[in-house]
């Protein structure tokens, strides 16, 4: 008995062992799967029609969806529609929706949701009311069918409606049931269902099991609100969280060594400038702007204090944009302090005794404006630029401002030279060329007006194929750097810095992307 | 006085910097925007001794010419808190009444009111720059120095030879002037002192919101604020400015409690005792 | 006692008033568009417009005055311009937090400071009393923002003992308290310095009174006479400082709060204050005066409770 009792402690420790590791592997298999994210500033609300921030947007991509998306390399694919199709005129535009979808509340996805939020995001409500005012009316002829009619064809349609954060689908049941709460207990039809969101600290999420495509693999996305670059930084680098959007410029070559980090910089859709407000002199006149440019090494600038975030460029279009042409095609005013000497003289300036440019006994004196670390390094490029022209022999000097204060004069003009920026989440063109330099653009702060210009901008949104809008925008582009607008700064990337154990994401610099395909790797 | 220990090493420092901020353009001939872009973020050297920026502009000069916006946002910050408190608290605790009340109602309110949004508001109403931020400064100091003239005043008004004063007929503002004044004089020095490191400090805080000089001129606060995101990688373009703003802030305390011992006479009295 | 409560309150609501006019008026003579800030840089000037009028901005500004001050009577802040919701609730998803942070900078540092300055008060120009004070300086004058850092490069970074940022719960868990040490730490080390230089200076005073010497002569020990007698009577100064010192942290301390990413009022205002959330901003600034004033009243009944000397009529 003894003998035999003692025979049997191997096969009982190799069974405890089984049972052991078979317990420790389903424990193992079942350690969730919890991404966690960190965001520069708190969301805001859900309801679509009112989104404009982008960490709300961010958010609110996981728990919504669009229509269709954009893919990484800027192309478009199916999501809630499966296709879509415009007429020859341009004007009438048909989407097949996606069938057997139904939002987190259980509620079905069809063709009457669909035009009940186009609706409303047309409405009194809507932020979105005037960019969306091309649209004439939506229609749902069966449950699976939507059709937009608009008021005039439109080439850039999808980038203006459809792709928009008032794009996103929000339930009508939600919407009628919940009241006020919508917009703060968003239900979509997304890979993540809404859980718990505590205010000023983070945000949790929840995988949708029901969703149509393929995945998610993680069980739980937690977003979590840290403000302090260098913050953002320590908690990366002791795994407090997986992914984040900035590191200060100088930590970047640091973390890229880092072997549990892996960092990726690609140029987004976010075009910087130093912008010439040409209503009054000294800048209503070109050869002085041309000259500006000439006497200032923007692009040593850009690359000593600002790359890899920011990469030089010359255009209004994007570099990512396909509308753009290359560098070095258009024309441009590189340094060359010659050349800015000859511009003044011609314009009437001369240098006097202390090597100053004077005009009429007026010294020649430039204010540039900036805001505070709006955009990346803005400040320190500004004031970069104001050194180099005072060694040139123009006073300059820098103003910065408060955000709110900032926006305030440049809208009204008060302003010689400004650091503005301008971004879109799509590489269409005409949401650059438009709104920045076409006659009375939203964007168009520094009075720029060449009719010439507006005549080739309306032809391109008439024109549906992509090789003839292509030479359009070429002409376009190369018409406003002719008229020296702009000081091109640059393009400014996207940044995502994450541990090497999230696996399977791939960003890209338009935003919307998902953490659909992320494993967390032990 | 010049005796006193700490009043005498907190006159030394300022007296050094006070030197450095006087002779900024014999010291550092280059100016404060002497800007290299080949050369930013250099650490400490023999050229430039206490590195470069991120403009690649030497940091030693940086600070020399920066205790000239230094000292001067800490001063005349500290003389609107001093000129408008001093008056204000003189008249609330002379007259008394409705007056006092009504004077020290809004010091509360002041009190009450965060400095931050105070600033903001002088910054975005006047445009930014360094006369508003020392505006700001000046005025969320008022209430100390109101409070303090105050109840110097009260106590000095029930002082006999006031009374006497009033007694044959003498106009309030000869008593305020020629008795009460030199009276408080003393408590309220002492006070301007220590202000001055404090203004510094909160003009820098002030920075650190993006509401203080306008580049390239250099303010310290400006300058850790900047520092900051290169804490790690270029340590030297914030730890420099911080010590330059601990050194001031530290003379003006040590000159200021120096002070304090010398003009009170009780804290005289414990001295001699050792 | 009861009728200079009574008065105290009344006067408290005044000041309230007046705080409420200023933030007021200075809001709407600060440049920037609600607006424009809320519908963001990319957006049309009709939408702008559109909501300008529906967030009631074209109204005269006595009439938007007074819809924020019948508001404030019915209990209601208003609703914040960015998010829609209440302000109150904003307020209340993180006042608590900005409270807890103030009490547990306040409850290590007054005792630390205290123990400093009598420290040094007990031995005056001594090298002990030299190197205290030195201290004290030194956390006066270092800027909060490098001791945060420095304190999470050390606790986190290299030693992995505590988390380097976030809000782990409330204070009496283990995670909560994980993660409020720092902040606490950062935000307490000024105000600890503060206590520990009144202390001194206040102590320094009260061992020279009379009764003091009597109780010196009567052959107490220095160790009673120290504590019993002259603490007491000295902490009166400190007591008025750290209820100055609690008032302005429950201001929320902006910078410790965006170091810690800790969810505090004041990121709340100033967040507010940047995008021009009126509602917030004016909601935020009535309930920091209103904390400042009662901790203030708090504190003059203290008073009473220290020194018996002093009375209220």
């Amino acid at each position: 008995m003894k003998a035999q009792r003692l025979n049997s402690y191997p096969v009982l420790t190799a069974l405890l062992l089984a049972v052991f590791l078979a317990l420790s592997g389903q424990a193992w298999a079942q350690v969730p799967q919890v991404l966690v994210v960190a965001l520069e500033t708190d969301v805001v609300q859900f309801d679509p029609i009112k989104i404009q921030d982008e960490t709300t947007s961010q958010v609110a991509y996981q728990i919504y969806e669009h229509l269709i998306n954009r893919t990484v390399d800027g192309g478009l694919e199916p999501a809630l529609a499966v296709s879509w199709e415009s007429d020859p005129t341009g004007k009438v535009w048909t989407f097949h929706l996606r069938r057997g979808v139904r939002f987190h509340d259980g509620s079905p996805f069809n063709a009457h949701v669909v035009k009940w939020h186009f609706e409303r995001a047309l409405g009194p409500e809507s932020w979105f009311q005037t960019q969306f005012s091309i649209i004439d009316r939506v229609e749902a002829p069966d449950d699976y069918t939507v059709v937009f009619y608009l008021k005039e064809a439109n080439a850039a349609f999808l980038e203006q409606v459809i792709l928009t954060n008032a794009g996103y689908i929000p339930s009508k049941k939600a919407f009628e049931e919940k009241g006020d709460a919508f917009a703060f207990e968003p239900v979509g039809t997304g890979p993540f269902k809404w859980d718990t969101w505590v205010k000023g600290q983070r945000v949790e999420l929840v995988r949708n099991d029901d969703w149509w495509g393929n995945g998610p693999k993680l069980d739980k996305v937690v977003f979590r609100v840290i403000p302090e670059a260098n913050t953002q930084v320590i908690e990366l680098e002791t795994g407090g969280v997986h992914i984040i959007s900035r590191a200060p410029q100088s930590d970047m070559e640091r973390l890229e060594r880092n072997p549990n980090i892996v960092v990726l910089n690609r140029p987004a859709y976010r075009i910087r400038a130093l912008e010439f407000n040409v209503t009054r002199p000294p800048f209503d006149d070109v050869r002085v702007r041309q000259a500006i440019q000439h006497a200032v090494d923007m692009r040593l600038i850009v690359s000593a204090l600002a790359e890899p975030l920011v990469v030089y460029s010359d255009s209004v279009v994007p570099m990512a944009s396909w509308a753009y042409p290359g560098e070095g095609v258009l024309p441009n005013y590189p340094y060359n302090p010659e050349r800015a000497a000859q511009l003044l003289t011609e314009a009437g300036y001369v240098r006097n005794a202390q090597g100053r440019w004077v005009k009429d006994g007026q010294p020649l004196r430039v204010v540039i404006h900036s805001s505070d670390n709006r955009y990346f390094a803005d400040t320190d490029i500004s004031a970069a630029v104001a050194n180099q022209l005072n060694r040139f022999g123009i006073e300059a000097t820098v103003r910065v401002m408060e955000w709110a204060a900032y926006l305030e004069e440049v809208r009204n003009g008060q302003f010689q030279l400004a650091f503005l920026g301008w971004n879109q989440s799509s590489p269409e063109p005409s949401l650059f060329t438009d709104a920045k330099a076409k006659t009375g653009g939203r964007a168009n702060f520094g009075g720029y007006y060449d009719p010439r210009l507006d005549a080739v901008l309306d032809q391109a949104l008439r024109v549906a194929d992509q090789e003839q809008r292509k030479q359009l925008y070429l002409e376009a582009q190369r018409i406003i750097n002719e008229n020296a607008w702009f000081f091109w700064v640059g393009n400014e990337s996207r940044t995502w810095i994450f541990r090497k154990e999230v696996q399977g994401y791939n960003p890209s610099p338009s935003l919307p992307y998902t953490y659909t395909d992320i494993v967390i790797a032990r | 006085m010049l005796r006193h220990r700490s009043a005498r090493a907190g006159g030394l420092l300022l007296t050094l910097i006070i030197l450095m901020a006087v002779f900024a353009d014999v010291i550092a001939p280059n100016g404060y925007d002497d800007q290299d872009l080949l050369a930013r973020l250099k650490p400490p050297s023999k050229e430039h001794w206490m590195g470069t920026d991120q403009l690649g502009r030497s940091i030693f000069d940086r600070i020399v010419w920066g205790a000239r916006i230094s000292l001067m946002v800490g001063i005349v910050a500290t003389a609107i808190s001093l000129v408008l408190g001093t008056a204000l608290g003189l008249v609330s605790g002379y007259y008394g009444g409705w007056v006092d009340r009504i004077i020290m109602g809004v010091m509360e309110v002041l009190l009450a009111f965060p400095g931050i949004l105070l600033a903001i508001a002088v910054v975005s109403i006047f445009g930014p720059g360094l006369n508003n931020v020392m505006l700001a400064v000046g005025i969320a100091h008022v209430p100390q120095f109101a409070r303090m003239a105050r109840g110097a005043t009260l106590s000095a008004k029930a002082m006999d030879f006031v009374e006497a004063e009033r007694a044959i007929g003498a106009s309030n503002a000869r008593i305020l002037w020629v008795h009460i004044l030199p009276n408080i004089v003393g408590p309220i020095v002492v006070l301007s002192t220590l202000s001055v490191g404090t203004s510094i400090l909160s003009a820098a805080g002030l920075s650190f919101l993006g509401l203080g000089a306008q580049p390239p001129v250099p303010d310290w606060g400006g300058m850790i604020s900047q520092g900051r995101q290169f804490l790690r990688t270029a340590w030297w373009v914030g730890v420099f400015p911080g010590l330059a703003i601990l050194v001031t802030v530290l003379g003006f305390n040590l000159l200021g409690d120096g002070l304090r011992d010398a003009l009170d006479p009780r804290m005289r009295l414990n001295k001699n005792q050792g | 006692m009861s009728q200079y409560v009574a008065r105290k309150l009344l006067s408290s609501i005044l000041v309230l008033l007046g705080v409420s006019v200023a933030v007021f008026l200075i809001l709407h003579l600060s440049p920037g568009d609600p607006a424009r800030l809320l519908a963001g840089p990319e957006a049309y000037e009709e939408d702008i417009a559109a909501i300008r009028e529906r967030l009631g901005l074209n109204d005269p500004l006595h009439v938007q005055y007074g819809r924020f001050l019948m508001g404030v009577l019915r209990l209601d802040l208003g609703t914040s311009f960015r998010t829609g919701r209440p302000v109150i609730q904003e307020i209340a998803a993180r006042f608590p937090h900005t409270v807890e942070l103030a009490v547990a900078s306040l409850l290590w540092s007054l005792p630390v400071g205290i123990a400093i300055g009598v420290f040094a008060a007990r031995r005056p120009n001594s090298p002990g009393d030299g190197l205290a004070m030195g201290m004290a300086l030194l956390g006066v004058s270092m800027p909060t923002f490098w001791l945060g850092l420095l304190l999470m490069l050390f606790f986190s970074y290299h030693l992995g003992w505590l988390p380097a940022s976030g809000r782990g719960g409330s204070p009496l868990t283990w995670e909560g308290l994980r993660t409020i040490i720092m902040p606490a730490l950062t935000l307490g080390s000024p105000a600890a310095a503060v206590f520990a230089r009144i202390t001194r200076s206040s102590m320094l005073q009260v061992l020279d009174l009379d009764y003091i010497r009597t109780a010196r002569a009567k052959g107490l020990s220095e160790w009673r006479v120290t504590y019993r007698h002259a603490l007491r009577n000295a902490l009166i100064p400190v007591i008025t400082m750290a209820g100055l010192q609690f008032g302005s942290l429950l201001g929320g301390a902006l910078v410790t709060e965006q170091v810690f990413a800790w969810p505090g009022i004041g990121t709340l205002l100033v967040n507010a204050i940047v995008s021009r959330d009126y509602p917030v901003v004016q909601g935020c600034i009535l309930v920091i005066a209103a904390a400042f004033v009662l901790v203030n009243l708090a504190v003059d009944l203290l008073y009473s409770l220290v020194d018996p000397r002093i009375t209220y009529s």
